[in-house]
């Protein structure tokens, strides 16, 4: 399906609500460092769907925690909406993540004991807020994610693209200045899958939000403005979207297909 | 119910409502720990406001009162009263003699009956003597027939209690014939009172004399038995001025008296029931304590179960503190809950335990008294130890990390109790080793130290549990193969899995059963003390006894019985200690028993600490004079030993006695003296026999011997005669029902741990719903799988009772020690096979009973459903 987007809500020139620089994750086990990232330089301007592609073990899901104040850095600076984490301490940290960064995750991660609207409502209820006052809010994010009639149901009751959906409605419900979302679809059917990114998509264009989507599939990063591919901890290199979905997605899958051909090249010249 | 979601913390009341049998298991733990603590308390606060009321009323309105120093009931000279008078501030000052007697149709009832207390009369009658004249002006007797006393001091008119009346047969105008030390007397009735105020005593059995006459029955003419006082007004409502008046009126008395505020008696009978109340107390703790491994391993599991969820939590912004409160409000509701519950059931419980308390003890509880600050108590009670218990897990919680909430099925982060917790618990066992047997605390902190030493003693137990599951699991495969087949083999693997919660579960039970086995060996070695105390130091056939003085004369009028082959008098009186042989918190008056050296080795024979020495010997020695065996508990409490000398006061001034042996002897709380009877005529002037103990001949049958001597001598000389065996059967009656309210407590601590039981199997089904289904679908049968489960908890249950049997019998050593801190005795131990067999026989049974549900859940997963189960 190749759709036509709203290029007009990008604008480069914004400024930008999240910066990585010259990050690096290493882990030691025991005589043995690990190199999670390695000095990785990433922004993210305000409005901007960016995807992270890249095989397993390329580090993005480290990336992705690092962005989102999960995890420590080793080296290097990050800045999530004005706010440098390294400086932080565990618990302002957490404050920061409430306020401005949203999840969406693989597994949905829903309590099963709240319905669909006590779950969007959850991180208001962290946040100490009474839903009630946001009710308004609520119905709308309901709205658009299409569940208003679910909207009184468990988890159990849902179906996985409706799951998802409403965890997008959670990821949204603050008003956070970024959404960090790990393979949002990688749990769900092609189909399902679809309908979940052109939400995302839709939600950039239309509330200007601020995604950073993590996948390995190149239909899903082909919804992002901007695709940056990491390998071994690296950023090794980044692709702009036209808007043509099928053009995106080959250009994407021959970006892959080559860094993975020079992958081998360089294994080979090293053996 | 639905649960608004207006605040974080509703979160937690939808985590119990989602959970409702495993927050109603968990419920059920706190509600019977703290019913039981509360049952406890109420019954020992219901018997010393019933003691307490008994001697308030009694006692009126007097501000203080005077008996003699350390023998509460023992006469003293009527010149104390002159002394008392005296004082300006004294308004009033009334004199009362009272002592024990019998109606004379009611003395071939008489007999002797044993309580926690000690031993005390059967069907005897307080005799009440008081000022005719002014008595009414200090109590209220509630007249409801009749007339009070005539003014006369030395009437022979009488008050009784209508309901004692009634139950007697005896009306307004006819008389009564009593027996006292002064023989067979008559006395009229004039009146009849309610049973109140005076007429509490003894339980309505009192007969309300002028002081006189009550002296001239009792035969102690001059003497009497206490003072009841009533101060000027203006002192007797300060309370600063009463207790100068009192300490003016203990010094003007000197050494001999006590000055005392009336309800101080009742403290008295009191403290006798201490070491029995502090036991039951103890062991409700024990309820609790289980009470809280179920719920800390309730909430370990919960944790563990929701880490995901909880990582979620985080990563949407949840501070550490708001998930510590969030498992701390959940603690918080089941625990308010289950107080609150546990409250009520506590109020239930204790009516019948107070029927059961107050069978051993002889104490009649009027009503239950709550405690005044019991009910609050009780809740904070159950409340702080949930959320002691939820405290750790809850602290776990609060460390789970974010990046949980990215993996794809629940994992437990963390096991609360790692591989080498082992070693934590050898150390805590070691602390509760040295506690109790190696470090020397001061004596007023010796017991709650014990008592503490005991639940870090348990908690080590359970630490090591985590060691014995692998080796166990390969121990017991080849068992649960034959009694549960091919699935008892998966079962019993399966304890390795969530060793964690398989080894607290485990160590629930174990505590359980260590209880049950501890309780039992004590009390068997209780019971075989004492029965071999019975047969050896007390000795004979038939105990002879009178309420009225014997002479020795009727012991050779009774040898002359073609029945009987030996006879030995012994003759009992309260004396008291020299001031300087006395720790402070010590009796002053302990009992002497008064043997016959010549004849006691013939019917009886004493049981020494030291079995070098003999009987034989020590009667040798005791016949010279000034010598005195001391029982064990004598020995621990004042210092002493073989060798010493321990000073008593007598009528001839302080005598020294030399201690020659140290003897078992359970009498008068251990409080005892053996001694010769002759002694007991220089000393103090006692002549008289209280008791004859008889030797019959063999092939003589002891009933039928007692029955003929009672018919023969009986009547003339109003003797009860009790064989051997008969009062064997009363101690050991007493004993065991004693320790049957410890095995009730103890049960509950097993009831509870089966509830852990439960709470677990059901966790582990749950979990393993997807494993289920995959065995159901490989054709495993839904026979198969409630198999499997029940194999499980069978290996449970036999780790539990081994390791409860191991325990036990170390805990029973511990409750021991008690025996000997609280109560004075001193216990040998024996180890009963019953005992074990008993705990473990419990521990499969529960293992297999609290497994019956989870099994039957576990049956009946759906295949499909299950294989798709997250």
């Amino acid at each position: 399906m190749v759709e036509a987007r709203c290029t007009g809500c990008y604008n480069p020139q914004r400024m930008n609500i999240l910066e990585a620089r010259r990050v690096s994750k290493i882990y030691r086990m025991g005589k043995v460092t690990v190199h999670a990232l390695n000095e990785v330089d990433f922004t993210v301007a305000e409005g901007e769907f960016v995807a992270i592609m890249g095989p397993s073990g390329s580090g993005k899901s480290t990336l992705l925690h690092l962005l989102g104040g999960l995890d420590e850095l080793s080296e290097g600076e990050i800045i999530l909406a004005g706010h440098r984490l390294a400086e932080l301490d565990d618990h302002r940290i957490t404050l920061v993540r409430r306020r401005n960064v949203g999840f969406i995750f693989q597994f949905f991660n829903l309590l099963p004991t709240l319905t669909a609207e006590e779950n969007i409502a959850l991180p208001l209820l962290i946040d100490g807020q009474d839903p009630r006052a946001y009710r308004g809010r609520i119905d709308h994010l309901l709205q658009l994610v299409g569940l208003t009639d679910r909207r009184h149901h468990k988890p159990d009751q849902l179906s996985g693209g409706e799951q998802q959906r409403v965890a997008i409605a959670r990821a949204f419900v603050t008003n956070p200045a970024i959404v960090l979302a790990d393979e949002p679809t990688g749990n769900l059917d092609s189909k399902t899958g679809e309908e979940i990114l052109c939400l995302l998509r839709r939600s950039c264009d239309e509330l200007h939000q601020t995604i950073v989507m993590v996948t390995h599939d190149a239909r899903a990063a082909s919804f992002a403005d901007r695709v940056v591919f990491l390998m071994d901890g690296r950023v090794v290199g980044e692709l702009r979207t036209t808007g043509n979905r099928s053009e995106d997605i080959r250009a994407i899958q021959a970006y892959l297909r080559d860094s993975e051909q020079a992958a081998e090249a360089k294994t080979l010249r090293l053996s | 119910m639905y649960i608004p979601l207006s605040s974080f913390a509703a979160l937690a009341l939808r985590n119990m409502r989602d959970r409702p049998i495993r927050t109603l298991l968990t419920t059920l733990g706190i509600v019977l720990g703290v019913a039981v603590v509360l049952a406890v308390s109420i019954t020992n606060h219901s018997t010393l406001i019933s003691i307490r009321h008994i001697f308030d009323q009694a006692a009126g309105h007097a501000d203080l009162m005077v008996t003699s120093n350390g023998v509460i009931g023992e006469p003293f000279a009527d010149e104390a009263l002159a002394r008392v008078r005296r004082l300006p501030e004294v308004q009033l000052a009334l004199p009362v003699v009272s002592g024990r007697v019998l109606l004379a149709s009611e003395a071939d009832r008489w007999g002797l009956d044993v309580s926690v207390g000690g031993t005390h009369t059967a069907n005897d009658l307080l005799l009440f003597g008081v000022d005719p004249a002014r008595d009414r002006m200090v109590r209220d007797y509630d007249l409801v027939a009749g007339s009070f006393l005539p003014a006369e001091d030395d009437a022979y008119s009488v008050l009784l209690v209508r309901d004692y009346a009634d139950e007697k047969k005896l009306s307004l105008g006819k008389d009564i014939t009593i027996l006292s030390a002064a023989g067979q007397e008559k006395l009229r009735i004039v009146g009849l009172i309610a049973k109140a105020g005076p007429g509490l005593q003894n339980n309505g059995a009192v007969a309300i004399v002028p002081f006189k006459t009550a002296q001239t029955l009792l035969e102690i003419d001059g003497e009497l038995t206490q003072i009841d006082i009533l101060a000027n007004p203006d002192i007797a409502v300060s309370p600063r001025k009463l207790e100068a008046l009192r300490q003016a009126l203990a010094s003007t008395l000197g050494r001999g008296y006590q000055v005392l505020y009336p309800a101080a008696r009742g403290q008295i009978v009191a403290r006798m029931l201490a070491s029995y109340q502090t036991g039951l107390s103890f062991f409700s703790a024990v309820a609790l304590f289980v009470g809280a491994f179920l719920i800390y391993n309730t909430f370990t599991m919960t944790v563990v179960e929701r880490t995901r969820a909880i990582g979620m939590l985080r990563l949407l912004g949840a501070t550490r503190g708001q998930i510590t409160m969030l498992v701390l409000i959940e603690a918080a509701v089941l625990g308010i809950w289950g107080s609150i519950a546990g409250v009520g059931f506590g109020i239930l419980l204790a009516r019948g335990l107070s029927h059961s308390v107050a069978a051993v003890t002889v104490v009649e509880i009027s009503a239950l008294h709550i405690p005044p600050d019991g009910l609050v108590w009780s809740l904070l009670v159950g409340l702080g130890v949930t959320l002691i218990s939820a405290s750790l897990p809850a602290w776990r919680a609060r460390n789970i990390s974010p990046l949980e909430a990215f993996r794809s099925y629940a994992r437990p982060t963390y096991t609360p109790l790692t591989r080498t917790s082992w070693l934590w618990g050898c150390l805590l066992m070691l602390v509760a080793y040295l506690a109790l047997y190696r470090i020397p605390f001061r004596p007023e902190v010796q017991v709650p130290t014990g008592m503490a030493s005991v639940f870090v003693l348990l908690l080590g137990a359970t630490l090591v549990v985590p060691v014995a599951i692998g080796p166990a699991e390969r121990f017991l495969c080849p068992a649960m193969r034959v009694l549960y087949g091919n699935a008892g083999q998966l079962g019993v693997a399966n304890i390795r899995r969530a060793w964690t919660r398989t080894a607290l579960t485990v160590g629930t039970l174990m505590v359980g059963i260590a209880m049950i086995i501890g309780i039992q060996t004590m009390t068997n070695s209780f019971e075989r003390d004492i029965t071999h105390w019975v047969q050896t130091a007390i000795g004979g056939d038939l105990y002879v006894r009178s309420p009225m003085p014997m002479r020795e004369e009727f012991g050779t009028r009774l040898l002359s019985d073609p029945a009987v082959a030996e006879i030995s008098p012994i003759t009992y009186r309260q004396v008291r200690l020299a001031r300087r042989e006395n720790p402070s918190n010590q009796p002053d008056a302990v009992l002497f028993v008064g043997i016959d050296p010549q004849t006691y080795g013939r019917v009886a024979s004493f049981v020494f600490e030291d079995t070098r020495y003999d009987t034989t010997q020590a009667l040798t020695e005791l016949a010279m004079g000034e010598r005195l065996l001391i029982s064990a508990t004598m020995a621990d409490r004042y210092g002493l030993k073989v060798g010493d000398t321990l000073a008593l006061e007598t009528r001839r001034g302080v005598v020294p006695f030399q201690v020659i042996g140290v003897v078992v002897d359970f009498s008068s709380q251990g409080y005892v003296v053996n001694g010769s009877r002759a002694d007991l005529a220089r000393y103090y002037g006692e002549n008289t026999v209280d008791q004859f103990i008889v030797n019959l001949k063999p092939g003589y049958d002891p009933r039928v011997e007692a029955k003929r001597l009672e018919d023969r001598y009986g009547r003339s000389r109003h003797i009860a005669i009790e064989t051997a065996a008969e009062f064997r059967a009363k101690v050991t009656r007493l004993a065991g029902q004693a320790f049957a309210l410890f095995d009730v407590l103890g049960l509950t601590g097993v009831v509870i741990a089966a509830l852990g039981v439960v709470n677990t199997l059901l966790m582990n089904v749950f979990e393993r719903q997807r494993e289920i289904g995959g065995l159901r679908s490989l054709g495993m049968t839904r026979g198969q799988v409630a198999r499997m489960i029940l194999a499980e908890s069978g290996a449970m249950g036999i780790i539990g009772g081994l390791f409860g049997m191991f325990f036990g019998l170390f805990l029973a050593r511990v409750f021991l020690l008690g025996v000997q801190e609280i109560g004075g005795y001193t216990v040998s131990y024996h180890l009963p096979p019953h005992a074990l067999l008993i705990g473990w026989t419990i521990a499969l049974v529960v293992s297999q009973l609290a497994a019956l549900y989870p099994a039957h859940k576990a049956a009946r997963v759906r295949i499909v459903e299950a294989i798709q189960h997250e």
